[in-house]
């Protein structure tokens, strides 16, 4: 199944590399936070139907994180950059304003 | 712009929140019934004395306007009182003190946040007493400040309106769409029970949050449905269609209806105006977005639609007095330290964000901002909420000058070289010529055109404008001298940098602009246009990247250094590979300008400090200094300016000589002799009383050397 991947705060001309289970599922380069919308790249991507590991690799920043999620109550996953850490939110819904 | 406390520390998180928050007012002291308090206050009043002679903070004399921001009751009071002081040129001292009720109509509190000129500014505590009536004209504040070791200060001020900013909205829209501004609260059922019914229209949001709003008539933009736009497109929209569109800071914002945003619908709206130099006075929504797509089930899709839009426009509005996302607080350079408001009910957070989701948050969601984002568009300084607003100073730098109608100063920025064009990485020193154009004699401070004693602003074309920060801020005991109808007095400052780095070093043209204070007069120079040539090589290019630094601008300041031993290689390093270029020179007498000492420096030893003194080394300094100062003094004489060259070439001779290289002197002041003399820039030679002085200075070094070299000679016989 499908799940939205945001990349929000915190990104500044980083690349971002993200694996599903082990197996690179998103890339991307020079990825930057637009701040006034929170916004700096959106994916979506195939997921098993159920629980699966979510690893989110900013080299550039030197930050590595694993999220362990369920795509059925988490089908929104909002990655920020907030001291150094990558957090996760799952929020009911991925728009921007 | 820091925080303040008593103790001199800065707030941190917890504490700036605190004193953010509003305290509860409590019902024994609530005033109900009472004609408010709250609103703008304006001028001091109370004697028939001109402005200028009214009580004002030392150093910000005389004051030109003054205004406070009393905030205790009315919609949603945050208990605080703010003022802002407006001296002449660029002074402005602006506070924030929290308040809490001590009797009836009176207030007290500390003064936590300051900006601008504090140090003139030593108040901590502020006692407010309101003076109220149904007649707005009768209504007047008296605030007596205190603390800071200084005596009390009491300022009585005047109502002036119920509002705190004032504010002009206009909301165009793409043709088949409509601006609608309106909403009816309760027509959603998922909403707070206490939420009254009402048609709310977005400027009354704003005017909940203490903004006086006016809007313009609505337009229609001719774009066909289904228009898909970027922000540049919407930003030359603006420009076109928007009616109060002005390259300046103002109280205005533009908001467009449009259909979708290019990047698709996931977009619902957004401050696209970053744009240019004058930031956020352009907002968008997109009503074909998201925003459109109420969730499957909703009990009322056409009002949650409403609701939505109305939303997005009161977000991005809050964007543009300059409110980041409510789990954004902590990003970026927050105004005060301040804490993250994941869960707030305000415009500016996600409805889907929150813990529960939409649903929760419009169920307890009442239109309006949250405390320490009321506090903000209330009592932040300006600069930091108002539309528009670049940096500091740009844009109206000398308007507030006191600059009497008929002067009796002139102050004059010049360099002696045909045309203001320097090369890549020359630094550039300007020249600074005050005169009394008056018929009596002036008393002037020794000082007055020492860099720390001027205001001078640099702006490059198409970027802010800069204050100059120089490097040495002396304190000393003021000197004054008089000067004659007609005489000058000269001055010298490297505009290139200083404190807050390089102003003046890209390729590009500059006007820089300098005031002396004179009494109370503010004698303010025309602007001066100057041009920094680009880089002739891809070498040149990489290095500026090195040179362009604090540590070289200081040397090059002060004329050198042997501390600096880094900064110290890579002006060698400019020597040697770029030894026809304007640098070089100032390179060189900056390398050879230590070594005609014994250098004396602190070092850190096991024992603690100790002195150590490297004796001069007049040989390697000749070698240095020469090929700048004597082979190409012309040049010299033009990228140093007549007056540094001067006194930088005298100084090196006097050193050469007093460490025994007296011939070497003799032919260094005799280079600054002759190229002065010869050097006519703009007609306006050099003062024949300075070559005479130059003169002087020669015969000492020479009558100096006289009895050595007999000395020597006694010695070989």
């Amino acid at each position: 199944m499908l799940i939205n991947v945001a990349l929000q705060d915190g990104f500044e001309g980083d690349d971002v590399l993200i694996r599903v289970d082990g197996n690179e599922a998103y890339r991307g380069e020079d990825v930057t936070t637009r701040t006034q919308i929170s916004h700096a790249a959106d994916a979506q991507l195939e997921v098993p139907d159920g629980p699966f590991m979510l690893e989110v690799d900013v080299p550039t920043q030197e930050a590595r994180e694993t999220f362990q999620l369920d795509p059925r109550s988490q089908p929104n996953v909002a990655i920020s950059l907030r001291d150094g850490q990558l957090v996760a939110a799952y929020p009911e819904h991925l728009g921007y304003a | 712009m820091e925080p303040y406390d008593e103790g001199q520390a800065l707030l941190n998180v917890e504490e700036a929140d605190a004193e953010a928050r509003p305290a509860p007012v409590t019902e024994a002291l609530s005033t109900a019934g009472l004609a408010p308090a709250s609103g703008l206050y304006a001028r001091p009043i109370g004697s028939n004395l001109p402005i200028a002679l009214e009580p004002a903070p030392n150093g910000i004399r005389p004051i030109r306007k003054e205004q406070i921001r009393l905030d205790v009751d009315g919609r949603y009071p945050q208990l605080a009182v703010s003022g802002t002081i407006s001296g002449y040129l660029i002074q402005r001292i602006h506070w924030i003190a929290r308040l809490r009720k001590i009797g009836p109509s009176r207030w007290a509190g500390a003064i936590w946040y300051k900006d601008g000129a504090t140090a003139s500014f030593p108040y901590t505590m502020v006692d407010v007493k309101a003076t109220r009536s149904q007649f707005p004209s009768s209504r007047s504040v008296k605030i007596v400040f205190s603390g800071g070791g200084v005596p009390n200060r009491t300022v009585t001020y005047r109502f002036s309106s119920s509002y705190f900013r004032t504010v002009n909205f206009e909301f165009d829209f793409q043709q088949g769409e409509v601006a609608d501004t309106a909403i009816d609260t309760c027509a959603h059922p998922t909403r707070p029970a206490s939420l009254p019914c009402e048609n709310l229209f977005i400027p009354t949001v704003f005017r909940r949050a203490g903004c006086q709003v006016s809007t313009n008539p609505s337009s229609q933009i001719p774009a066909p449905p289904g228009t898909t736009w970027s922000d540049m497109e919407m930003h030359d929209a603006m420009q076109v269609h928007w009616s109060r569109n002005v390259s300046k800071a103002q109280w205005a914002m533009w908001v467009f209806y449009a259909s979708m945003h290019e990047s698709g619908a996931g977009l619902g709206g957004i401050m696209f105006d970053d744009i240019g130099p004058n930031h956020r006075q352009g907002t968008a929504l997109f009503v074909d977005s998201f925003i459109a797509n109420p969730p499957a089930n909703d009990p009322n899709p056409a009002a949650w639609i409403d609701r939505m839009r109305f939303w997005t426009a009161i977000h991005e509005m809050g964007h543009a007095f300059n409110l980041a996302h409510s789990w954004q607080k902590t990003l970026g350079t927050p105004w005060i330290p301040t804490a993250d408001e994941p869960e707030a009910r305000s415009p500016m957070n996600y409805p889907y964000y929150v813990a529960g989701g939409q649903a929760s948050f419009f169920s307890t969601f009442e239109y309006r901002f949250s405390d320490r984002e009321l506090l903000f568009l209330r009592h932040a300084p300006e600069r930091f909420v108002q539309m528009g607003n670049a940096a500091w100073f740009d844009h109206h730098g000398f308007e507030e000058a006191s600059v009497p109608e008929e002067p009796t100063m002139t102050l004059e920025l010049r360099v002696n070289r045909e045309q203001a064009r320097y090369e890549f990485m020359e630094p550039v020193w300007l020249e600074l010529k005050l005169t009394n154009i008056g018929d009596q004699p002036r008393l002037v401070e020794s000082d007055v055109l020492d860099a720390d004693s001027l205001t001078v602003i640099v702006k490059k074309q198409g970027k802010d404008a800069r204050q100059l920060v120089p490097f040495r801020q002396k304190c000393i005991a003021p000197e004054r001298k008089a000067l004659l109808p007609g005489e000058p007095m000269y001055g010298t400052v490297l505009a290139s940098a200083g404190l807050n780095g390089w102003d003046v070093a890209e390729p590009g043209t500059y006007v820089i602009q300098a005031a002396a204070r004179v009494g109370d007069e503010d004698v303010v120079s025309e602007p001066f246009v100057l041009r920094i040539a680009p880089p002739i090589s891809r070498d040149e290019e990489y290095s500026a990247g090195d040179l362009f630094t604090q540590d070289t601008a200081r040397v090059l300041v002060f004329g050198g250094s042997r501390h600096f031993e880094e900064t110290n290689d890579l002006l060698h390093e400019v020597v040697e590979r770029f030894p026809e270029r304007r640098i070089a020179l100032h390179a060189r007498v900056a390398l050879g300008n230590p070594l005609t000492i014994d250098y004396k420096e602190i070092v850190a030893t096991a024992d603690g400090l100790d002195l150590e003194v490297t004796p001069a080394k007049p040989d390697e300094a000749v070698e240095l200094i020469e090929p700048a100062l004597v082979d190409e003094a012309d040049a010299a004489a033009e990228s140093l300016g007549h007056i540094r060259y001067r006194t930088v070439a005298t100084r090196i001779a006097r050193r050469l000589a007093a460490a025994g290289a007296e011939a070497e002197a003799e032919k260094t002041i005799d280079s600054v002799i002759d190229t002065l003399d010869d050097r006519i820039p703009d007609d306006r030679p050099v003062k024949p009383d300075v070559i005479e002085e130059l003169k002087e200075v020669r015969e000492t070094l020479v009558t100096r050397r006289k009895p050595r070299t007999k000395t020597k000679v006694k010695a070989k016989a």
